[in-house]
């Protein structure tokens, strides 16, 4: 405190007691008394201090509590202060000087200094009661209450204190156990390196990728439109062979000349003057021809005799895999009601490319067509017939699935379907099958094997696909045969589903890809049950 | 020369003594002792992992240590990405999301393909089949996207979400 403030501080107590002073008088008295003080300290006879007006005497004992000391235990101040709190002839400097020290201790707010003072005044009383040998306090015992009072406040104020400390503390390592408990918690997943957020979306599928995008902006901005996030995507999930088709060469490669696929003008012309002259016979007994569909379009058959060309008179052996970006978003907005061809624009055409990569390419048997070899209504005594059923199975994807069986005599009855839109690269058809015995037919089998010996093993599958712009597969007898039929039938019975791999089929540039499968020689006795068809893309 | 060991040291200063076979699981090292032809007595510092991951990381090298190899990177195999963790892994990957953080991190910069892929894995099913807000949940993620920005971006994705 400064020497005005203490003044002030000094004039404020002698005016409470003294009502009759002003305070000019009582500045008068606090000059007077600070002169007394530092004379005072140069006394070895205290008895001079009780000569001295009481108004004197009572700033004096004010002035030397804010002169103490604090951090000396034992000092003249001390003395002082207890002569004349003992020794004075009237009690008014005790009165201004227990007040002064309640005022210190309340206002002041510094536990620990107000603990100082009272101790120092403690201990001097101690040692002046002792030197004095002073036999009874009783007439001081207000400055005990005085003391005992300040020392209940104190000691309040002190337990506060710990209890905001501790409060305080325990809030301290609440919010630190806090965060750290939650640091533990976090993955971060938001603040992941790059390349580990690649690693991690291939194991998920499109819809987790887009729902994890949408969790906050980081991860929003890192994904959703980032052309290079996508093309890492392709590369971890496809491998590197098929990044580089579909980032890389597809799009850059041109496309394959008429003359060398056999689909020049001429070439159709051709082709279509054959069909014309034999369709009717062609279809009736080529069961190719039926999987074409070739009674309704013409497509299919001008595809099969391309390729039939190409194998045998080959015009290049350098056939090449392209695709326009045109034909890209072409193929969105054919199949996708909510793009347009400004909205498509705004999407990563790397997320278009990976979303084509990971569809589904499945057609189920319910949705495919039999080969009807009813064939035109010029042919109405044609005696083949659709003999493909559907029926139930709660096993299969979609509760229902188709029976192939053929019927006496004709072999031509099978399945068809298309795949539409097929992207360039190479394919591998799976078939998921299942097989039965059909108990129905047992006897009829039966009796036309002891007709002719030999013909029980005669069973076969067949599996046949062609690319409008591509190559072809093929799955004959050789692989599906009476063998196939059995071991297949130990392995999995008539309960259990297995996907069979008809094999790859090559598309050099955008086509429908034309699929059939029949069993034939089976006499109903042997059956194929037949799930889905399905394109999935290796290389 | 099964047996011999090297020593490296945790970035909090634990020095461990782990099979060189052991070792060689982490790319990193591999190519430390070999590429950069260190003197074997030397200790290799790893600054980025502490010992306690690293511990984590040893568990797994010595259990993995006899597994195949994987198959190449461009392998033709890659569709066959399954989400199966084996059992063993599963347990090993009983741990804290933080640390799980760590040992993918841990797992990249020592380049252990197999240890990436299953604690990425093991991310990824926590992921899979969950909405955006289920995700922020589980990951404690903050959604700091405005409702307008959150419908903009609903919008965007009808193509592919509503098909």
């Amino acid at each position: 405190m400064g020497s005005v403030g203490r003044k002030q501080e000094v004039i404020t107590h002698l005016t409470t007691y003294y009502s009759d002073l002003t305070d000019d008088a009582a500045g008068r008295i606090y000059d007077e008394a600070t002169n007394l003080y530092h004379e005072s300290l140069t006394y070895t006879n205290f008895n001079l201090l009780l000569e001295r007006d009481e108004k004197i005497i009572s700033a004096l004992v004010t002035i030397i509590i804010f002169e103490i000391d604090l951090d000396k235990l034992k000092g003249l101040h001390g003395q002082i202060m207890m002569f004349i709190l003992f020794s004075y002839k009237t009690i008014a400097p005790t009165y201004v000087f227990v007040q002064a020290i309640g005022h210190y201790v309340q206002d002041d707010g510094d536990v620990i200094q107000s603990t100082k003072l009272l101790r120092i005044i403690l201990d001097s009383l101690y040692d002046y009661v002792k030197k004095s040998k002073i036999d009874s306090l009783n007439s001081h015992s207000h400055l005990f209450k005085s003391f005992n009072r300040n020392l209940n406040l104190l000691e309040q104020q002190r337990k506060e204190m710990l209890e905001d400390v501790k409060k305080q503390e325990e809030a301290e390592k609440f919010i630190e156990s806090d965060v750290e408990a939650e640091i533990k918690k976090i993955m971060f997943i938001d603040y992941l390196p790059h390349n580990i957020l690649y690693h991690l979306c291939k194991y998920l599928s499109f819809i987790d990728i887009i729902n994890l995008s949408k969790t906050c902006k980081q991860l929003y901005i890192l994904t959703e439109n980032d052309n290079y996030f996508w093309m890492m995507l392709i590369k971890n999930h496809f491998g590197f062979k098929l990044y580089k088709r579909y980032v890389h060469e597809i799009f850059y490669n041109e496309k394959n000349s008429d003359y060398v696929l056999y689909r020049t003008n001429k070439d159709k012309e051709k082709f279509e003057k054959y069909s014309e002259i034999n369709k009717l016979f062609l279809v009736c007994i080529t069961w190719v021809f039926n999987m074409l569909n070739c009674k309704d379009s013409i497509d299919g058959y001008l595809a099969y005799k391309s390729l039939m060309k190409q194998k045998k008179h080959p015009r290049t052996n350098d056939l090449r895999m392209s695709l326009t970006i045109e034909e890209v978003f072409d193929y969105y907005l054919k199949r996708n009601n909510y793009l347009t061809k400004e909205n498509i624009l705004q999407i990563s055409f790397y997320k278009l490319i990976y979303f084509y990569l990971i569809e589904l390419k499945r057609l189920l048997a319910v949705n495919l067509f039999g080969i009807h070899l009813h064939c035109s209504k010029d042919h109405l005594n044609c005696i083949n017939r659709l003999y493909p059923k559907q029926e139930d199975d709660l096993t299969s994807s979609i509760g229902r699935c188709v029976r192939l069986y053929t019927v006496r005599s004709q072999f031509l009855v099978g399945i068809r379907g298309k795949f539409k839109s097929i992207w360039p690269g190479i394919y591998e058809i799976i078939c998921r099958i299942k097989l039965d015995k059909n108990e129905e037919y047992l006897t009829f089998y039966n009796e036309y094997c002891s007709r002719a010996p030999g013909s029980e093993k005669n069973v076969q599958c067949y599996f046949y696909a062609l690319a409008g712009h591509g190559l072809d597969c093929e799955c004959n007898g050789k692989k599906m045969n009476f063998n196939w039929f059995e071991s297949k039938y130990l392995l999995y019975g008539n309960q259990n589903w297995f996907n069979e791999t008809m094999g790859k089929i090559k598309v050099f540039e955008l086509s429908d890809i034309y699929f059939g499968f029949q069993i034939k020689n089976e006499y109903c006795y042997r059956n194929t049950l037949l799930d889905y068809v399905q394109l999935n893309i290796v290389e | 020369m099964a047996g011999h060991k090297i020593k490296l040291q945790s970035n909090d200063g634990d020095i461990f003594d782990v099979e060189v076979e052991i070792a060689k699981l982490s790319i990193t090292i591999k190519t430390m002792l070999e590429d950069l032809s260190m003197n074997e007595e030397e200790i290799i510092p790893l600054p980025n992992i502490n010992s306690a991951i690293f511990k984590k990381v040893i568990q797994w090298t010595t259990h993995h240590k006899d597994d195949p190899p994987l198959p190449p990177e461009d392998d033709e195999n890659r569709e066959k990405n399954t989400n199966d963790i084996s059992s063993w892994d599963q347990e090993f990957l009983k741990v804290d999301q933080g640390t799980l953080f760590e040992l993918i991190l841990a797992a990249n910069y020592l380049d252990i393909k197999g240890l990436l892929d299953v604690t990425c894995t093991s991310v990824a099913n926590m992921i899979k089949g969950k909405t955006s807000e289920e995700i922020r949940q589980t990951f404690n993620i903050k959604n700091d996207f405005t409702p307008q920005e959150e419908e903009q971006i609903k919008k965007e994705n009808e193509w592919c979400e509503n098909k």
